[in-house]
């Protein structure tokens, strides 16, 4: 193991891409609550490329799930949601997809942008067969032959490795959790959608299975050529399939770059202080540091910078000023005041230390 | 070898279902001694917790021996039962189940202490709760004392569970994903506080993971049993078994570890398995339980005979015919050689 890894792919900042099939802008979205409304996402602004991965990653109540919902709608009544989502289809016309309503917003939804929900194992209708929900899903949005919906439901499930004969036959719970989870993947791309939005895809499947999925999306992107974005809070993940990643804290997307920036070079504390977390299991044992204190309540937020409590680099300017996201370098941006100063101390580990001596077996 | 703490010989756990029977721990056998560390890894279905319930005295085994101190705890007085259960204590892996939601930190706290008569009145209970308090780093104490659980954060909440598995110093705490439902950031930090407990205390651990990542920080200076299907199939000292795993399952799982690096991820090794799905605990497998999905297995043998834990390094054992066989050990090379005898 000892060949230079050749460079992630990465989205090429400075160079000019494609026009963007989806432009966030300004998105701000509240909930109403009893105690007073609730920035859950506050000001988050991104664009995806055709074809690009994004993973938002973040903690529990950072808002990457709700920003993730809200992009499709499918938020619950007490969501607010402000701004601007552009979607550009494939014909190059362009939609507001928060000015979507009725029918509109629900071809929007399957054709256009489907979404694989976290906990996805249990969205299969657990009393109809596999064959049965992909027909249905079809022909809820599109006039199809029986025979095309078949032709492409075989065709997708050998894509996730799923035997057609054996799994459209079968109920779902005589699926293993990462079957279901693969059909899922399958069905979302039944239309031919040109995004695809994941929420913690592998989270609770086994390592094993975890793999599996992994393996599969990439495949499927570069088979199928749709954007992913993807929500984790499961940094490897974005390592694994990221081009770009964006970190999100109390609300805020704090920091914005390719998965080489983030993981190599991150520029915002919370980012480094979640890299230093999770150092990698192969290699040497490494330092791990923990982030002091726990993610702030949406309804009492830090003045200043909400991470400041937090954050090992705050000085008394954190405590007043917002800080604006800064340009790190381009394509890279980060909201703190000292980016400057945030410096990831791990060193890049590779796996050599042990192992080879005895005997290894895989060809 | 000093005298084990805990010693699990030979434990089966048979559970009768409407399908069938399911052997959840088949034939385990596991030593710890005072201090030590050893973390049980496995992915669903393999019998990590059901292991941590018999050792905990939470459950009886259909077959095999606990002993705590060298005594059989299904055959022990109630005096010495009363004193492994003060000795072992259980922490959950969800924090919002674990905690009664009606009965304050002190409440929690003090229970096991009155019931043992630990302390006598109301101030030696609340002086030696804060003491607890202190020593999960969840002070000052009074700030702490008489919240309830639905008050605290998850961290909190696991440090509260914390406390009350120290409540009665005990000896061995076994740990069931204590860590698997808090957020990266706070999970180190909750392993920091244990490992140091570890070190002050002198408690030995039991520590459940399906994370290797997690059994690899917190059992670098202990061991790591890797199970399967409700068997060991490698039991080891933590770096070796991180960097160089010998069963083919360990290899095939670290393999296929997703990593938080871009490079060192992408460009990894994998060790391609025959089937990616596990066998169901109601059919496992003839012979090695593995060998449907094992690259690197063998018909006539794989199949056919079980494999049982064979020492192929200090303190380094593997449940394979074929990496047993390449280091001149296991029941295939004793085959081999009673055929040759025999012809």
């Amino acid at each position: 193991m000892a060949a230079p890894a050749p460079e992630a792919k990465t989205s090429a900042p400075g160079q000019p891409r494609d026009e963007p099939v989806l432009a966030v802008r300004n998105l701000w979205i509240d909930y109403r609550t009893a105690a007073g409304p609730v920035h859950a996402v506050s000001d988050a602004s991104f664009e995806l490329g055709p074809g690009e991965s994004i993973a938002l990653i973040g903690e529990s109540g950072s808002g990457k799930t709700t920003l993730g919902l809200g992009l499709l709608g499918l938020l619950p009544k007490s969501g607010v949601v402000r701004g601007e989502v552009r979607y550009r289809r494939r014909d190059g016309s362009s939609i507001d997809v928060l000015g979507l309503a009725g029918e509109e917003l629900r071809r929007f939804r399957w054709q256009e942008c489907a979404m694989v929900f976290q906990a996805a194992q249990n969205a299969l209708n657990p009393v109809a067969r596999v064959w049965d929900q992909m027909l249905d899903t079809v022909r809820a949005h599109r006039s199809m032959a029986r025979g095309e919906v078949r032709e492409r439901s075989e065709r997708l499930l050998r894509m996730v490795q799923l035997e057609p004969k054996r799994v459209l036959h079968a109920f779902p719970h005589e699926l293993s959790g990462g079957m279901r989870q693969r059909v899922l993947i399958a069905m979302s791309l039944l239309l031919d959608p040109q995004i695809l939005i994941l929420d913690e895809p592998t989270t609770a499947l086994d390592i094993l299975t975890q793999r599996a999925i992994i393996d599969v999306l990439r495949e499927l992107r570069s088979e199928l050529g749709f954007a992913m974005l993807f929500i984790s809070h499961d940094l490897s993940l974005a390592a694994e399939l990221a081009d770009r990643v964006a970190t999100m804290y109390a609300g805020k997307i704090v920091e914005l770059g390719t998965v080489r920036d983030i993981f190599y070079q991150p520029r915002h504390p919370y980012t480094l202080g979640l890299i230093e977390a999770v150092p990698p299991v192969v290699g040497d044992l490494h330092e791990t540091r923990s982030i002091p204190g726990g993610p702030p309540s949406l309804l009492r937020l830090p003045s200043g910078c909400s991470f400041h409590p937090r954050c090992g680099y705050a000085r008394e300017r954190c405590q007043q000023d917002v800080p604006p996201l800064y340009t790190v370098d381009a394509g890279h941006t980060s909201a703190c005041h000292y980016w400057a100063e945030v410096q990831l101390r791990r060193s890049v580990v590779s796996d050599s230390s042990a192992g080879s001596a005895d005997g290894e077996t895989h060809a | 070898m000093p005298e084990a703490l805990l010693d699990l010989a030979a434990v089966s756990q048979v559970f009768k279902t409407r399908q069938g029977e399911v052997r959840a721990v088949d034939d385990v056998s596991l030593q710890l001694g005072p201090g030590q560390v050893v973390c049980l890894v496995g992915e669903s279905g393999s019998g990590k917790t059901t292991t941590a319930k018999l050792a905990a005295g939470l459950r009886r085994p259909t077959s095999g021996v606990v002993r705590y101190a060298g005594q059989d705890i299904w055959r022990m007085e109630h005096r010495e039962f009363s004193t492994y259960r003060r000795a072992v204590q259980y922490v959950h892996q969800d924090p919002y189940a674990s905690l009664n939601p009606v009965h304050t930190v002190f409440d929690t706290l003090a229970a096991p202490l009155r019931h043992h008569r630990l302390v006598g009145g109301r101030s030696e209970a609340v002086r030696r709760t804060s003491e607890l308090l202190e020593q999960v780093d969840l002070g000052p104490p009074e700030s702490f004392l008489f919240k309830y659980p639905h008050q605290l954060s998850g961290g909190q909440r696991q440090r509260v569970s914390v406390a009350r598995a120290l409540t009665l110093q005990p000896r061995l705490i076994v740990a069931d994903e204590a860590t698997s439902m808090l957020d990266v950031s706070i999970r180190v930090s909750l392993l920091h506080l244990l490992s140091d407990l570890r070190e002050r205390l002198g408690v030995a651990f039991l520590f459940i993971t399906h994370d290797l990542a997690i059994a690899k920080y917190f059992a670098w200076q202990g061991h790591i049993a890797v199970m399967y299907l409700g068997r060991v199939v490698e039991f080891g000292p933590t770096p070796r078994i991180i960097n160089a795993p010998q069963h083919p399952y360990t290899r095939a799982l670290l393999a296929a570890i997703p990593e938080p690096d871009p490079d060192l991820t992408r460009h990894r090794e994998r060790v391609p398995l025959r089937s990616p799905d596990a066998a169901s605990l109601l059919r496992v497998p003839p012979g090695c339980s593995f060998h449907p999905r094992c690259p690197r297995f063998e018909a006539g043998l794989c199949d056919v005979l079980r494999p049982e834990l064979d020492p192929i390094a200090v303190e380094h054992s593997v449940a394979c015919h074929v990496v047993a066989r390449e280091h001149g050990v296991g029941s295939a090379v004793e085959v081999e050689v009673e055929q040759r005898v025999v012809s």
